[in-house]
C-alpha cells in the first residue's frame, strides 16, 4: 500500500506547482449479490420479418400500406422485407392478400418456439456510491475493516432490472443461426458486503490556485471520477476555508 | 449533372493520317464508327475557339461506347480531338483517357450522335449545337479566377501545417486537477519543430486514438488540451504507460485542408451536382431559376407565417434558398420540417454544419416521424451526445425507440377507444334516424319550389309578352295624342292666319293708292338728296371763286416782273462799266453762268496784267536813276562798269518789286549816311541794283503792251454784257410762259365756277329742308321699303287665304280621324293591363313559395346525413377492424420490447438503406467514404452558414441539386482553430509572419459569404425569420437595432414575456420584474481590466467578485423559491456565465469551481463566441474593459456581432457586470457608443441599472 501511494504521489506531482495537501485511504463498500437467472434459446429473427409473418397469418393483407400504418413503420422497410420474403418463398400473394407458405408458417413457428436452457448462478457486484453493478469475474483485494469506511458511502440496495440489463448485455451469445438470451432473473441474494481500499489525494496546484481531489480505486485500478466529484463538490469550499486559515495562522 | 437529350444528330466524320495512327494503336477500327444502328451516347465538350477562328470540339466515349469502338472491355475513355474544317468534322487526334478522369462534367453534353461514312458537310445544327456550348475551359478559368478570392482562408489555415509527424519520447506526463488537459515535459526536438507543434495532434503510445491537440508551448513544455472521449482511457491507463512516447502529428488538419482544397478543384472541372453553382455563387446578383408551382404544404411543425414561408420558399426552390434566422427564431424547426416535406416527396436531405456540435444539435431537434430517417455520419467519437443516436450501430435501436413510442400511444388510445366506439355509433344511429324524415320533407319542399320556379318562368314569358305589347300600345298612344295635339295646334294657327289675311282682304286698300303713296316718297327723297347736295356746291363755287381771285394776282405780279425785264435789257446797253453790270446782275437776280464767271475772270486778269505793267515801269524809273546815280560815282572812281554789269547779269536772281523797293530804300539810307563811299561797296551795289533792273527788265518782256490789254479788256466787257443780256432774256421768256400757263388755269376754273352755278337750281320755295336731312332721307326709304312689302303682301294675301282655306279643311279630317284611333288603343291598353294584373297576382303566389328557399337546408342535411353515414360505416368499420388492430399492435409490442441488437439487425440494415436525412460536418462530407455512398443529394441543408468558411461551405453545397441555406449574418463569423478570424489575423500581425496577403484577409473579414448571397437574392428566394421565442421581449428590445435593417423587424413570440419567462426570482438586488440588468462598475483604476503577465488576455477582479456576489445572491434566491414552491425542488436553473475575454472565463470557472458552492445553479462558462448557439435561463455577462486610456479601446467588445450573441443568450434574465462609462462614454468609436448607449438605455427603461458604489 505504502509503495503505491508512493508511486502514485510521485506520479501526481510531476507537475512542480502541484502539491499534496493531504493523503487519505478509506474502503468503499461494494454489495456482492448471487443471482441465478434464466436463459432460452430462439431462432435468430428479424423482428419485422416475424412481425409480418404473423399478420398474414391473422389477417387478410394486400397491401403494404396498410400493414405500414397497423405497424407504424416506413412502407419501404414493409415492401422491401415483403419482396425478400416472396424471394425465399415464406410469402405468397393469394386472392385476399398475402398468405404463408408451408415454409413460412414452419418458420414462423421456428422463431416464435424458445428452448429453455438451464439457469445460471452469477455473482454481481453492486457499488452503491457510484450506482453501477459489474459482473464480479475476478476476487478483488479486500480489505474489510481495515480502513474507515468512505465518508460519503450510500446505503442503496441493487435492483433487478439493471442487473438484468447488465447480464442480458453480458451473458447473451449467438450460435449458428440461434441466439441465447437471458430471459429473466429468477432470484438475487445478497451475498456480502467487500471493502474496496481507495486513496484520496488532496490537492493544490499553486499557479492556477486550485484545490482538487485524486481517488485511486483499487478496485479498478483507475482514477476513480466519480468519487473525485462527489468529494470535490461537497468539501471543496471546506478545505479553502482551512486552507486560508492557515495562511491567517 | 447532364441533362438527357432525346435528340440523336447524324454527321460525317474524317479523319487525318495522325487520327488514324493513334486509332490503330488502340486497335479501333474506323468501321466501328459506321457500325450498328444504336447511336453513340457522348460527352461532348468545346475546346477554346483556334487562333484561326476555327471550332474544336473533343468527344468522349466513355467505357461502354469505347468498347464498342475497340471490341475488348475498356476501362477508361476513348477521346476524339475534332476540328470543324471545310464544313466537315476532322478528327485531328485520338487519345485515351483513364478512367478516374472525370467524364459527364458540367462543362460537358452528352449527347447522342451516329456517325456515317460520307463527305456530306456537317449537318448546321450539330455545329450550332457546339457553337452554343461554353470552352469548358471558359467555364474552369471563370471559376479559378473567382475562386482565388478565397485562397486565403485556406493559406491562413497552411501557415506552418506541412511537417512531418515529430516524435519524442517525453519524460513526466502530469494531468491538470480536472483531466482536461495534460503536460509533457521532458521532449527532445529540433528548434523549428518545437515552433512548430502549436495545434498539432497528440497520439501517445499505448493509447488507442488521437489523445488532443497541442495549445501551448512554453519553456519546453507542452500543454495538450485532451479530446473528451479520450479521458476515461487516460484515467485508467495514464498512469502505467510503459513507454513513454508521443507522436505530434498534423495529418488531421492536413486531410482537411486537402478536401478543401479538393473542393475547389472540384467546381473548376465542372463535377457540382447543380451545374449552375459556380454561378450562383459568383454573380454579384446570383442568377436563380425561378420557384417551382406547388400547392399549400401541409406542416407537421407549429410554424409561424415566417416559418411557413421558409418553408414554402426552400420547397418551391430549385436551386438556392437563404433562411436568415436571428436568435431563438426557431431555425431548427424550419430545418426540421424541410427535412419531413422532403422526406414525404422521397427526397434525400444532407443536414451539413461546421462542426460536430451544430450537426447534432440541428438532427437531434428534428422531429421524430416515421417518414424521416435520419443518419449521422462521421467519426464516431467526435459526435455529440444528441447524435449518437443517429450513428449507424444506434439507429436500430433509435427506430425501435421511437416505433415503440408510437405504437404504445396507438395502441393505448385505441384502447380507451373501444368503448367510445360503441356510444359513438349508437349516437351516430341515433341522428341519422332522427335526420332522416327531416330531410324527406326538405326534399318535397324542393320539388315543390322547383314546380313553382318552372310555373314562373312560364309566367314571366307571358308577362312579357304582355308588357311589350302595352309598352308598344302605350307607344301609339302616345304618338296619336301627340298628333292630336299637333293638329290641333295646326289648327288654331291656320285659323288665326286666315282671319288675318281677311282683315286684310277686307281693309279697303287697293294697289293705286300704294303706287301714289309710293310716288309721293320716292318725290321727297329726291328733293332732300337735292337739298343736301346744294349746300355742298355752294361751297365748292365759293372754293372756286377764292382760287380765281389767287391766280389773277399772280398773274398782275408777273406782269411786273416781265416788265421789269424789259426795261433792264434797256438798261443793259448803256452799260458802260463793269461794276453797273455787277450791280444789275444783282437787282435781276441773275445767277453767273459759265459764260459769265469766264469773262469776269478775264477782266480781272486783264487789269492785275496792266496794273503790273505800271508797277514794273515806275521800279525801273526810279532802278535807272539810282543806276545813273552810281555809275556816275563809280566811273569817277574809274571802276570799269561793263565788268561790274557783266559779272552781274552772269550771276542773275529772281527779286520781288517789294525787295527792289526795299534793296533802293537801304541804298538811299546808306548813301545818305557815309559820306565817302567804298567804291567796293558802291560796286557791289551797282550789281545789285543792274541783276534787278535785268529782273525788271525780264518781267516787263513778259507782258503784253497796255493796247492790246485794253482791247482785250473792251472785248471781254462785250462778251459779258451778252451773256447776261442772254439771261435776262431768258428769265423774260420763263415769265412770260409762266403768265400763259396761268392764264389758262384761270380760264378753266371760271369754265367750272360758271358749272357749279349751272347746278346749283334753287330749291321750290314751299320745301321745307329739315335739320338732319341725312335722317330724314333715312326714314323715307324705310318707309319706302315698308310700303313695297305691305304692297307684296297685300298681293300674296289673296293667294294664301284660298290655300289656308283648303288646308283648314284637310286639317279637319285628319283630327277627327286621329280622334277615332285614340279611342281604339285605349280600348285595347284596357284589356292588356287587365290581364297584367291577374298574371301578376299568380306569380305573387309563386314567390310566397320560392322564397322558402329550402334548398341550403336540405342540402345542408344531406350532407349532415351523408357524414352521419360515413360516421357510422367508419365506426362499424373501427369497431369491427379494431381488435384485429390491438392483437397485431399488441403482438408487435411485445416482439419491440423484447428485441435486442440481433432481432434489430435486419431493420437497421433498411434503415441506412433508406436513410433520408444524413447528417454531416462540411469536412466531412467530402470525406471519400462518403462521396462514395452518397454522392448525390437532391436537398443540401447547411445549418450556422454564417459560422463556416466559404471553402468550407463548398464542400456540401458540390453534392446538392438543391441548396438550403441557415444563419444568421448579425451573428459571430467562423472561428479558426479555437481563435476567431480577427484574433487569428491580429495574431499574424502581432507575430510579423509576413503573410502577404494580410489585405486580402481583411477583405475576407468584411464581406461573408452568406451575407451577400443573403443580401442579393431575390425576395422569393429568401427568408428572415421574425419572430423569437427564446428572450423576454425586455432582453430582445436590447438586439432588436441590429436588425433593424433587415425587412423585417425582429418581434418578441412569446404570448406573455413575464409569465412565460417568469424566473420566480426575488432577492436583494434582482426582483421578479427585472429581466434586463447592468450592475455597473465605475470607471476608476479599483475597477480596472489587468493584463496577465507575459500573456495577451485580460481579465477583471472586481468584475469576478461581483459575479461571485451575484451567482451567491441567486443562487440563495432559487433557494427561497424552492421553499415558497415557486420552482420545484428538484430544478436548477440554467446559468451562463460568459464573457469577450478567455483569461476571464478561465477565471470565472475557477473561481466556481474552488470557491463556490452552488447547490441550485446549473452553471456553464464560456467566451461569447463559443455559446454562440446556446441558451440559458440566466446569463451573466462580464465585460472585462475597463480603463482610462486615451484610445478607448474596449477591444472584441465592439464587434456588433459578438455584442449581438452575448446579448441574445439568456432566456429569462441577462446581467451584465461592467462600466457603463467605459461602453458608452470612453469607447473609441461613436457607433460603438452609440450600439452601447442603446444596451444601457433600454435597461434604464426597464429599471435594471444597478450603479456599483465606490469602494
Amino acid at each position: 500500500m505504502e509503495k503505491l501511494i508512493g508511486k502514485l504521489s510521485s506520479d501526481l506531482t510531476q507537475n512542480q506547482d502541484v502539491s499534496i495537501r493531504q493523503t487519505l485511504v478509506w474502503q468503499l463498500p461494494i454489495i456482492l449479490y448471487e443471482v441465478s437467472f434464466d436463459r432460452v434459446k430462439r431462432l435468430k429473427m428479424d423482428i419485422l420479418m416475424k412481425m409480418l409473418l404473423f399478420a398474414f397469418q391473422q389477417s387478410e393483407i394486400r397491401r403494404a400500406a396498410v400493414l405500414a400504418d397497423m405497424l407504424s413503420v416506413e412502407e419501404l422497410f414493409v415492401s422491401d422485407l415483403i419482396d425478400k420474403m416472396q424471394r425465399t418463398g415464406l410469402v405468397l400473394l393469394g386472392k385476399k392478400g398475402y398468405v404463408l407458405t408451408p415454409k413460412g408458417h414452419n418458420y414462423l413457428d421456428k422463431g416464435i418456439f424458445e428452448e429453455a436452457l438451464d439457469g445460471e448462478q452469477t455473482v454481481i457486484s453492486y457499488s452503491a456510491a457510484h450506482d453501477t453493478y459489474s459482473l464480479n469475474e475476478t476476487e478483488s483485494p479486500a480489505n474489510d475493516g481495515e480502513f474507515p469506511l468512505y465518508r460519503f458511502a450510500v446505503e442503496n440496495d441493487g435492483e433487478e432490472a439493471p442487473m438484468l440489463e447488465l447480464l442480458t448485455n453480458e451473458r447473451s451469445s449467438t450460435e449458428e443461426g440461434f441466439q441465447i438470451l437471458v430471459s429473466g432473473i429468477e432470484d438475487f441474494e445478497e451475498l456480502e458486503t467487500v471493502f474496496i481500499p481507495c486513496i484520496e489525494f488532496q490537492m493544490y496546484d499553486r499557479k492556477q490556485d486550485v484545490l482538487f481531489a485524486r481517488v485511486w480505486n483499487i478496485g479498478t485500478g483507475a482514477w476513480d471520477e466519480k468519487l473525485e466529484q462527489q468529494i470535490e463538490e461537497r468539501e471543496l469550499v471546506e478545505w479553502r476555508e482551512a486552507m486560508k486559515a492557515e495562511v491567517v495562522e | 449533372m447532364v441533362q438527357a437529350q432525346a435528340i440523336t444528330y447524324k454527321t460525317s466524320i474524317r479523319i487525318t493520317k495522325t487520327a488514324s495512327e493513334k486509332m490503330r494503336g488502340f486497335g479501333i477500327s474506323e468501321r466501328s464508327f459506321f457500325n450498328g444502328t444504336k447511336p453513340f451516347k457522348l460527352f461532348m465538350e468545346r475546346y477554346p475557339t483556334g487562333a484561326d477562328g476555327s471550332l474544336s470540339v473533343a468527344l468522349f466515349f466513355g467505357p461502354d461506347e469505347a468498347e464498342r469502338l475497340t471490341g475488348k472491355e475498356e476501362e477508361g475513355s476513348i477521346v476524339l480531338h475534332c476540328v470543324f474544317r471545310n464544313h466537315q468534322l476532322l478528327v485531328t487526334n485520338v487519345t485515351h483517357r483513364k478512367a478516374f478522369q472525370s467524364v459527364g462534367t458540367n462543362w460537358q453534353r452528352e449527347e447522342s450522335v451516329t456517325f456515317i461514312d460520307s463527305r456530306d458537310p456537317v449537318p448546321v445544327a450539330f455545329i450550332n449545337l457546339i457553337n452554343r456550348m461554353t470552352p469548358a475551359k471558359e467555364r474552369s478559368d471563370y471559376v479559378k479566377k473567382r475562386i482565388s478570392s478565397w485562397e486565403g482562408y485556406l493559406k491562413i489555415q497552411e501557415q506552418g501545417m506541412d511537417i512531418p509527424d515529430i516524435k519524442s519520447a517525453y519524460s513526466t506526463l502530469a494531468f491538470s486537477h480536472d483531466f482536461s488537459r495534460i503536460t509533457l515535459t521532458g521532449c527532445r526536438m529540433n528548434d523549428s519543430e518545437w515552433k512548430n507543434l502549436r495545434n498539432l495532434s497528440v497520439r501517445l503510445t499505448g493509447i488507442d486514438g488521437d489523445v488532443g491537440t497541442v495549445m501551448k508551448v512554453s519553456k519546453k513544455i507542452i500543454e495538450v488540451e485532451l479530446n473528451t472521449y479520450i479521458i476515461k482511457q487516460l484515467r485508467e491507463k495514464g498512469h502505467s504507460l510503459t513507454k513513454k512516447e508521443a507522436v505530434f502529428s498534423n495529418f488531421a488538419a492536413l486531410s482537411q485542408i486537402r478536401r478543401l482544397r479538393q473542393g475547389f478543384t472540384n467546381l473548376e472541372k465542372g463535377l457540382a451536382v447543380n451545374p449552375q453553382l459556380d454561378r450562383l455563387l459568383f454573380e454579384e446578383k446570383p442568377k436563380v431559376a425561378p420557384l417551382k408551382q406547388m400547392e399549400k404544404l401541409t406542416f407537421h411543425n407549429r410554424l409561424n407565417e415566417f416559418q411557413q414561408q421558409a418553408v414554402s420558399g426552400a420547397m418551391a426552390a430549385e436551386d438556392l434558398y437563404a433562411i436568415q434566422g436571428p436568435p431563438g427564431t426557431g431555425k431548427t424547426t424550419v430545418i426540421s420540417e424541410i427535412c419531413l416535406q422532403n422526406a414525404k416527396k422521397g427526397l434525400r436531405t444532407l443536414v451539413a454544419s461546421h462542426s460536430n456540435l451544430a450537426v447534432d444539435n440541428a438532427l437531434g431537434r428534428l422531429l421524430s416521424n416515421k417518414d424521416i430517417r435520419i443518419l449521422r455520419v462521421g467519426r464516431t467519437e467526435s459526435i455529440e451526445e444528441d447524435g449518437k443516436k443517429f450513428i449507424e450501430e444506434n439507429v436500430g435501436q433509435y427506430w425501435k425507440d421511437s416505433t415503440l413510442k408510437e405504437i404504445t400511444a396507438q395502441y393505448e388510445t385505441r384502447s380507451r377507444r373501444q368503448a367510445k366506439i360503441a356510444k359513438e355509433l349508437e349516437a351516430t344511429e341515433r341522428a341519422y334516424a332522427e335526420l332522416q324524415p327531416v330531410y324527406e320533407s326538405l326534399k318535397k319542399a324542393v320539388a315543390e319550389r322547383k314546380d313553382a320556379l318552372e310555373q314562373k318562368k312560364a309566367i314571366e314569358l307571358l308577362l312579357n309578352k304582355e308588357r311589350h305589347k302595352l309598352e308598344a300600345f302605350n307607344l301609339q298612344k302616345e304618338q296619336s295624342l301627340r298628333e292630336q295635339r299637333d293638329s290641333k295646334q295646326k289648327l288654331e294657327a291656320l285659323e288665326a292666319a286666315i282671319t288675318k289675311d281677311e282683315a286684310i282682304v277686307d281693309s279697303g286698300k287697293d294697289l293705286d293708292c300704294f303706287r301714289e303713296e309710293q310716288q309721293k316718297i320716292e318725290k321727297d327723297i329726291h328733293q332732300l338728296e337735292h337739298a343736301l347736295e346744294l349746300k355742298q356746291l355752294e361751297k365748292q363755287i365759293a372754293d372756286k371763286q377764292q382760287e380765281i381771285s389767287v391766280i389773277a394776282d399772280k398773274r398782275n405780279q408777273l406782269a411786273g416782273l416781265i416788265d421789269a425785264k424789259k426795261d433792264a435789257l434797256e438798261e443793259i446797253e448803256g452799260i458802260k462799266k463793269v461794276d453797273g453790270l455787277m450791280q444789275l446782275m444783282a437787282e435781276q437776280k441773275i445767277e453767273e453762268t459759265t459764260a459769265i464767271t469766264y469773262s469776269t475772270g478775264k477782266l480781272d486778269m486783264i487789269r492785275d496784267k496792266m496794273a503790273e505793267q505800271k508797277n514794273l515801269e515806275k521800279a525801273n524809273a526810279s532802278l535807272t536813276a539810282a543806276i545813273a546815280y552810281v555809275e556816275k560815282l563809280l566811273a569817277s572812281a574809274g571802276v570799269a562798269l561793263d565788268k561790274v554789269k557783266e559779272t552781274a547779269l552772269a550771276q542773275g536772281g529772281s527779286f520781288s518789286l517789294a525787295e527792289i523797293e526795299d534793296f533802293m530804300e537801304k541804298l538811299r539810307v546808306f548813301m545818305k549816311s557815309s559820306p565817302s563811299i567804298d567804291p567796293a561797296a558802291l560796286g557791289k551795289a551797282l550789281a545789285g541794283l543792274y541783276k534787278r533792273q535785268n529782273e525788271l527788265w525780264r518781267r516787263g518782256a513778259e507782258l503784253k503792251s497796255p493796247e492790246v490789254y485794253i482791247e482785250d479788256s473792251k472785248r471781254a466787257f462785250q462778251e459779258l454784257k451778252r451773256a447776261i443780256t442772254a439771261e435776262l432774256v431768258k428769265q423774260q421768256q420763263h415769265y412770260g410762259a409762266l403768265n400763259e400757263k396761268w392764264l389758262i388755269e384761270l380760264e378753266k376754273m371760271q369754265q367750272e365756277l360758271s358749272n357749279l352755278e349751272r347746278q346749283a337750281t334753287p330749291l321750290p320755295a314751299d320745301f321745307d329742308i329739315p335739320a338732319d336731312i341725312n335722317e330724314a332721307i333715312r326714314l323715307h326709304k324705310a318707309e319706302l321699303s315698308k310700303l313695297k312689302k305691305d304692297k307684296a303682301a297685300f298681293e300674296q294675301v289673296g293667294e294664301r287665304l284660298e290655300t289656308q282655306l283648303k288646308e283648314q279643311l284637310a286639317e279637319k279630317d285628319a283630327h277627327s280621324s286621329i280622334q277615332k284611333r285614340l279611342g281604339e288603343i285605349e280600348a285595347v291598353l284596357e284589356q292588356v293591363q287587365e290581364r297584367l294584373s291577374s298574371k301578376k297576382k299568380e306569380m305573387a303566389k309563386l314567390d310566397s313559395i320560392i322564397a322558402a328557399d329550402p334548398e341550403a337546408e336540405y342540402e345542408k342535411t344531406a350532407k349532415q346525413l351523408a357524414s352521419l353515414s360515413f360516421d357510422r360505416e367508419s365506426l362499424t368499420q373501427e369497431q369491427k377492424s379494431l381488435p384485429l388492430m390491438q392483437t397485431i399492435q399488441k403482438k408487435w409490442l411485445e416482439l419491440l420490447e423484447g428485441a435486442n441488437d440481433h432481432d434489430l439487425d435486419e431493420i437497421r440494415k433498411l434503415y441506412i438503406k433508406h436513410a433520408n436525412v444524413i447528417g454531416t460536418t462540411c469536412v466531412a462530407s467530402a470525406r471519400k467514404d462518403f462521396i462514395d455512398n452518397y454522392p448525390v443529394f437532391d436537398v443540401v441543408i447547411i445549418d450556422e452558414v454564417s459560422k463556416a468558411t466559404p471553402p468550407e461551405l463548398l464542400l456540401p453545397m458540390l453534392k446538392g441539386k438543391k441548396v438550403i441555406l441557415v444563419g444568421d449574418h448579425h451573428q459571430l463569423p467562423p472561428l479558426l482553430g479555437n481563435d476567431t478570424l480577427e484574433e487569428t489575423l491580429e495574431e499574424m500581425i502581432k507575430e510579423n509572419s509576413g503573410f502577404e496577403e494580410k489585405r486580402e484577409l481583411e477583405k475576407l473579414l468584411e464581406e461573408s459569404l452568406f451575407e451577400r448571397l443573403y443580401k442579393n437574392l431575390p425576395e422569393t428566394n429568401k427568408t428572415m425569420l421574425a419572430i423569437q421565442y427564446r428572450m423576454h421581449e425586455d432582453i430582445m428590445e436590447t438586439i432588436a437595432p441590429f436588425y433593424k435593417f433587415d425587412n423585417d423587424q425582429l418581434q418578441c413570440g412569446l404570448e406573455d414575456s413575464d409569465r412565460d419567462r417568469d424566473h420566480f426570482l426575488e432577492s436583494p438586488g434582482v426582483k421578479r420584474g427585472n429581466h434586463l440588468m447592468w450592475i455597473d462598475l465605475p470607471n476608476e483604476p479599483a475597477y480596472f481590466e489587468e493584463r496577465m503577465s507575459g500573456g495577451k488576455s485580460l481579465f477583471n477582479p472586481a468584475e469576478l467578485q461581483e459575479i461571485s456576489r451575484l451567482l451567491v445572491e441567486l443562487n440563495d434566491a432559487v433557494g427561497e423559491a424552492k421553499t415558497a414552491g415557486r420552482i420545484d425542488a428538484d430544478e436548477l436553473k440554467t446559468v451562463g456565465v460568459i464573457s469577450f475575454y478567455g483569461e476571464q472565463v478561465k477565471r470565472l470557472q475557477r473561481m466556481i469551481d474552488q470557491e463556490l458552492r452552488l447547490p441550485h445553479l446549473t452553471i456553464r462558462t464560456g467566451t461569447v463566441d463559443r455559446f454562440q448557439g446556446s441558451e440559458m435561463e440566466i446569463i451573466l455577462l462580464s465585460m472585462v474593459r475597463n480603463n482610462q486610456n486615451n484610445h478607448g479601446d474596449i477591444g472584441f467588445a465592439k464587434d456588433y456581432r459578438r455584442l449581438n450573441v452575448a446579448l441574445s443568450r439568456a432566456k429569462q434574465l441577462l446581467v451584465m457586470i461592467g462600466s457603463s462609462e467605459m461602453f458608452t462614454k470612453r469607447a473609441k468609436k461613436e457607433e460603438t457608443k452609440r450600439m452601447y448607449q442603446h444596451v444601457l438605455a433600454t435597461v434604464e427603461k426597464k429599471n435594471g441599472l444597478k450603479v456599483l458604489q465606490k469602494g
